[in-house]
């Protein structure tokens, strides 16, 4: 992984990201322990994400880290379907040590692969449900399928439990026990990497980020035409 | 004339005839006689050979010469050549233009579909980069090997895809714009890895666009048209370029598809030709016309290497700041080298067109021409008298219609020139050839080398005939006698009329015997009678013959020979009388005869012959008429006729007459004397009669013998007084008041008037023999004798009857109250010695005789016996 200085650029910033979120994370536990008793109920908190137009992004995945990280548990199993040759979501958020499995809806074979630095992997023609892929390590993962080329979606593995992507309005709602976080946002085509902001929830609260993103040119897709493909 | 003409050359054989029957039925109406016809085609078919000789020969003339035969000819030809020529030049010119402009469309047209494959060929080589380059970004093992940062896979899958395009360049960078792996270091010292992606603008582009492409300049220096896109997995994981070097082989490969040279060149700093498929050398030349057609890109033609050029610059990109442009180039020689030859046929064919156009106008020309000229030969020959043309122009166009209407002309010409020459060689009255047609038929016969000989006829008394019948009826004579000649001779005999009341016969091929047996033939039948209007007319003829050669070897003579016989004829009243040469000789030798008579007048060669007159009523001896005789001393006795024309004619007669004179006047005396006197009458010629001392020469010849002048009586003709009326007249009044008698001689062989012979102091008229001789054979003669008796004694002339040969004569003349008469009957002429015995035995012989028997017998018997008993001298050659 080391040998693609390039493409690993993010995960170096990762590394950085996450001693940094471990660090408040503890303080944040702490804090969380403190309150804890009294805390029972979490407040929600919703960002607002637009793109550089002020138009609202989906998509976004909003993270929050608290400073301690709540005692592990084991996350609920994803799946990420493959339905009429499209991945379903586009994008999915996953806990660290999330299993995740590819079901195929279509009645093709799919190939499910990723080059990406926190998952590499590939699932090879197969159909129906597929074998679940555990996603061990935080940062994005772009999936691709060897069969076909504009099929697309993204997973990001999140060091944390919280996390929310936002709708078409570009809202994302996190229920967080009070405390203190670091606010952390990602989106697939997103322009750089939006500084973390710090965050201290006591009751329900709500921001507005912008997120500035470029859309690529969307990959031209065969009309679903069984008898030609 | 006939519609043959020109439907058959049979025509022409058959063409005479038509015209030669129109003229034979003139002829039969003019004359009614089938020989008429016959001569006239003899005529005609003679002219023709006359004519011949003198003609020039039909092919032997020079009519060519200043003929413009070939002008009409020339003019077509000259036209329908130049019309050609102007239609094949146009031709040639239009084509050649529309060939220019084709050819220079095409010189066009080539570059720019070169320039379009050139651009689908580059945009091939563009998109198969592009395919190439997306297959490959699309390779799962190859993006495994990207994402697993596996340098030696990466560059084997990069070298694999490579050649399978023939890529020249083949190399990855990460996101980051590093290079990670290249082809070209495999293959050269060139190293790009761990080096910055060398084309920023591409990246970006592609960054933005998905993929880019563009001219590039690479650290080897050359241009390369590089496809770079990134590799997707499915978000960009890296950078990919694939390129072609733009070099010489890229340049051959165009050119194999476009035709076209292709050179490129390079902006650096200045432009520089780098590559190219023509000769490397060149290239300085070809960077030179770049600079100067920059910016142009629109097909130029430029001088190159010493051959124009075609060219055309297309700028390969500049989106990436390089400039690289490509040259296309046409050699012009070569695109046009089919026009060329196009042009070339076209020239070629249009001068074997012209050519035979030129010479098929010619031909049409000549052969359009050919019947005119052919015409106005005929014309030519028409113009020579020629026709009886064997040839016709024959075609069914104007020129044939031309001919046809020739060929009427010439019809009607050649029967004018035929009656012409009917006129010039026919005698009109009688259809006879005339004499010049003779003439021409003796030349032609002498000239051929034949015998042939020749019947020379003079009618007798026709002056009469004319005189007293009228022209119209001697006319008339002349036809019927004419008439008469032809039927009796039929076959090669040329019967002629050669003018006057002459006649000839010219015979072919006859021996002399045949051709006297034949006018002797001629002579008995001209002796009978013709019938005009029931009119007998008694026509008798004197008939010379003449042989040829052995008479003569020319026409001229020939002629002459033959009508001094007729003149012996006439003269001697023979029917026909042949030719002698010593005759001929006489007639020569006039200078000869002269001083013979000369000398016979001295020698008294000549002596008087006596002829008794008789005196009807009484049966006595009246007279006698004195006629001149010439004992030659070699030819013994001559014919007066053999003198005395030619002493009329040189005026010697008068010498003659003088003899004459002389020996009567002595003659008459001797009578006188011897006492019995008779009248002796002498002849004078018309030229006595101009001698002005005739008179006193009488008077002195009668006083030198001592007799009566009334002794003599001299006899004149009619005609004697025509020459000089006036003095004849005087001079027979002199003659008269000396006493002499003076009697008519001839009297109806002349031409004179009664009103004439009235005016002569004639008291005497002699009856020509010739009327008297046939009396009783010919009524009409028995008439003209009684009238002239009656009409004689109406003037109170006294008649005497000449040529009294028989009884039965002697009898009618003294039953019409005759005066005299003469004739052998009584007494031929004899010498005076002769004369004297005759008178001897006339005399007593009558007065026994007459007193018991009539007179009429009376006269003969004693007549009959006077004449045997004067019978003694052999000369009998009878002249009146």
């Amino acid at each position: 992984m080391h040998l693609l200085p390039s493409l690993t650029a993010p995960a170096r910033a990762a590394p950085c990201a996450a001693a940094h979120v471990a660090r408040v994370a503890v303080r944040i536990a702490a804090l969380g322990a403190l309150l804890l008793a009294g805390a029972a109920a979490a407040d929600p908190l919703t960002v607002k994400i637009t793109n550089q137009a002020g138009a609202p992004l989906a998509n976004a995945v909003v993270m929050a880290i608290p400073p301690r990280l709540p005692p592990p548990r084991k996350p609920r199993p994803v799946a990420i379907e493959q339905k009429d040759r499209e991945f379903l979501p586009f994008v999915t958020v996953v806990e660290v040590g999330t299993s995740v499995t590819f079901p195929n809806r279509d009645p093709l074979l799919h190939h499910v692969y990723s080059f990406s630095p926190a998952k590499v992997f590939e699932i090879k023609l197969y159909n129906g449900d597929s074998r679940s892929v555990l996603f061990d390590k935080p940062g994005p993962v772009a999936l691709g399928c060897n069969i076909h080329d504009w099929m697309e979606a993204h997973i990001y593995v999140a060091p944390t439990p919280y996390f929310a992507r936002t709708d078409a309005q570009g809202q994302a709602r996190l229920n967080l026990p009070a405390g203190a976080y670091t606010l952390q946002t990602w989106h697939p085509y997103q322009n750089g990497v939006l500084p973390p902001t710090d965050l201290k929830m006591a009751g329900p609260q709500s921001q507005s980020l912008t997120l500035p993103v470029t859309v690529p040119p969307a990959k031209a897709k065969p009309p679903n035409d069984p008898n030609q493909y | 004339m006939t519609p043959t003409n020109t439907e058959s050359g049979s025509g022409s054989t058959t063409k005479p005839e038509p015209a030669a029957q129109a003229r034979d039925g003139a002829a039969q109406a003019r004359d009614g006689t089938a020989q008429a016809r016959g001569a006239a085609a003899q005529t005609r078919d003679l002219a023709a050979q006359a004519r011949d000789p003198a003609a020039p020969a039909p092919e032997s003339g020079t009519p060519l010469a200043g003929r413009p035969r070939w002008t009409l000819a020339v003019k077509l030809a000259l036209l329908f050549s130049a019309l050609l020529l102007l239609v094949q030049t146009g031709v040639y010119v239009a084509s050649s233009l529309a060939i220019s402009r084709i050819a220079t469309g095409e010189v066009s047209e080539r570059l720019e579909v070169g320039a379009k494959v050139f651009r689908q060929v580059f945009d091939q080589d563009r998109r198969r980069l592009e395919l190439t380059a997306t297959v490959l970004s699309a390779d799962f093992a190859f993006r495994e090997a990207i994402a697993t940062n596996d340098v030696p896979t990466m560059l084997s899958v990069l070298s694999n895809h490579g050649q399978r395009i023939n890529a020249d360049v083949m190399m990855l960078a990460g996101l980051n714009d590093i290079v990670v792996a290249d082809t070209q270091s495999l293959r050269s010292s060139v190293r790009n890895a761990g080096s910055r992606f060398p084309f920023p603008e591409l990246t970006a582009a592609a960054e933005r666009d998905g993929q880019a492409s563009g001219i590039v300049v690479m650290k080897d220096g050359n241009p390369y048209q590089l496809v770079v896109l990134p590799v997707m997995a499915p978000r960009p994981i890296a950078r990919l370029a694939v390129g072609f070097r733009i070099d010489s082989k890229l340049a051959r490969e165009l050119k194999a598809v476009t035709g076209l040279d292709v050179s490129f060149a390079h902006l650096d700093g200045d432009w520089r030709v780098y590559t190219s498929t023509l000769p490397q050398e060149s290239l300085p030349a070809l960077a030179d016309i770049l600079r100067k057609n920059e910016g142009n890109n629109a097909p130029f033609q430029a001088s190159f290497n010493g051959e124009p050029y075609e060219m055309r610059v297309v700028p390969l990109a500049d989106s990436s700041g390089e400039r690289v442009a490509a040259i296309l180039q046409s050699p012009l020689a070569e695109t046009l080298a089919p026009f060329n030859l196009l042009n070339t046929t076209l020239f070629t064919a249009g001068s074997i067109a012209l050519l035979l156009g030129i010479l098929g106008s010619v031909w049409v020309a000549r052969h359009l021409t050919r019947p005119v000229a052919r015409l106005t030969l005929l014309v030519d020959r028409i113009g020579r008298g020629e026709f009886l043309l064997g040839e016709r122009v024959r075609s069914n166009d104007e020129i044939g219609h031309l001919a046809k209407r020739f060929d009427a002309m010439r019809e009607g010409l050649a029967e004018r020139e035929s009656r012409i020459l009917d006129l010039t060689y026919m005698d009109p009255l009688t259809g006879l050839p005339n004499r010049t047609r003779l003439v021409e038929a003796v030349h032609q016969r002498l000239a051929g080398g034949g015998t042939c000989s020749i019947l020379y006829l003079n009618l007798d008394r026709f002056r009469l005939i004319n005189q007293t019948l009228g022209h119209a009826f001697g006319d008339r004579v002349l036809t019927a006698v004419g008439q008469r000649i032809r039927d009796l001779l039929q076959g090669d005999a040329l019967v002629a009329r050669a003018g006057g009341d002459e006649f000839a016969v010219l015979l072919s091929n006859q021996d002399p015997a045949n051709a006297e047996a034949l006018a002797r033939a001629l002579a008995t039948t001209l002796e009978r009678p013709l019938v005009i209007d029931d009119h007998p007319v008694d026509v008798g003829a004197a008939i010379g013959v003449a042989h040829a050669p052995a008479h003569a070897s020319a026409a001229d003579e020939f002629l002459r020979a033959a009508d001094a016989a007729m003149q012996v004829a006439k003269a001697r009243r023979a029917p026909f009388v042949v030719f002698e040469p010593e005759k001929k000789r006489t007639g020569e030798g006039q200078l000869s005869l002269l001083t013979e008579m000369r000398r016979a007048i001295a020698n008294n060669e000549f002596v008087l012959y006596y002829q008794p007159k008789i005196h009807l009523a009484s049966g006595r001896l009246s007279g006698a008429e004195a006629l001149i005789r010439w004992h030659h001393p070699s030819l013994g006795l001559r014919a007066p006729d053999s003198f005395i024309p030619f002493a009329e004619q040189t005026g010697y007669i008068r010498h003659l007459t003088g003899e004459v004179i002389r020996m009567a006047a002595q003659q008459a005396a001797a009578w006188r004397r011897g006492g019995d006197p008779i009248e002796i009458a002498f002849n004078l010629s018309p030229r006595d009669l101009l001698v002005p001392d005739l008179p006193r020469r009488i008077t002195e010849a009668v006083a030198r013998f001592g007799g009566v002048i009334s002794d003599l009586c001299c006899e004149v003709t009619e005609s004697s007084a025509m020459e000089d009326p006036e003095a004849a007249v005087q001079r027979l009044h002199a003659l008269r008041e000396l006493g002499l008698t003076i009697a008519i001689d001839d009297f109806g062989t002349g031409y004179s008037s009664l009103s004439y012979i009235q005016r002569l102091p004639a008291s005497a008229l002699k009856i020509d023999q010739s009327f008297v001789r046939h009396m009783n054979s010919r009524p009409q003669a028995a008439t003209i004798v009684r009238s002239t008796i009656e009409l004689a004694h109406s003037l109170g002339l006294s008649v005497t009857a000449e040529g009294v040969e028989d009884a039965e004569t002697l009898n009618s003349l003294k039953a019409w109250g005759c005066d005299y008469a003469q004739g052998y009957f009584f007494g031929r002429p004899m010498p005076a010695h002769e004369f004297d015995r005759w008178r001897a035995i006339y005399g007593p012989a009558l007065a026994v005789v007459s007193v018991n028997t009539s007179h009429h017998a009376t006269v003969a018997t004693v007549a009959a016996v006077a004449d045997l008993a004067a019978l003694g001298s052999p000369g009998n050659i009878d002249a009146d």
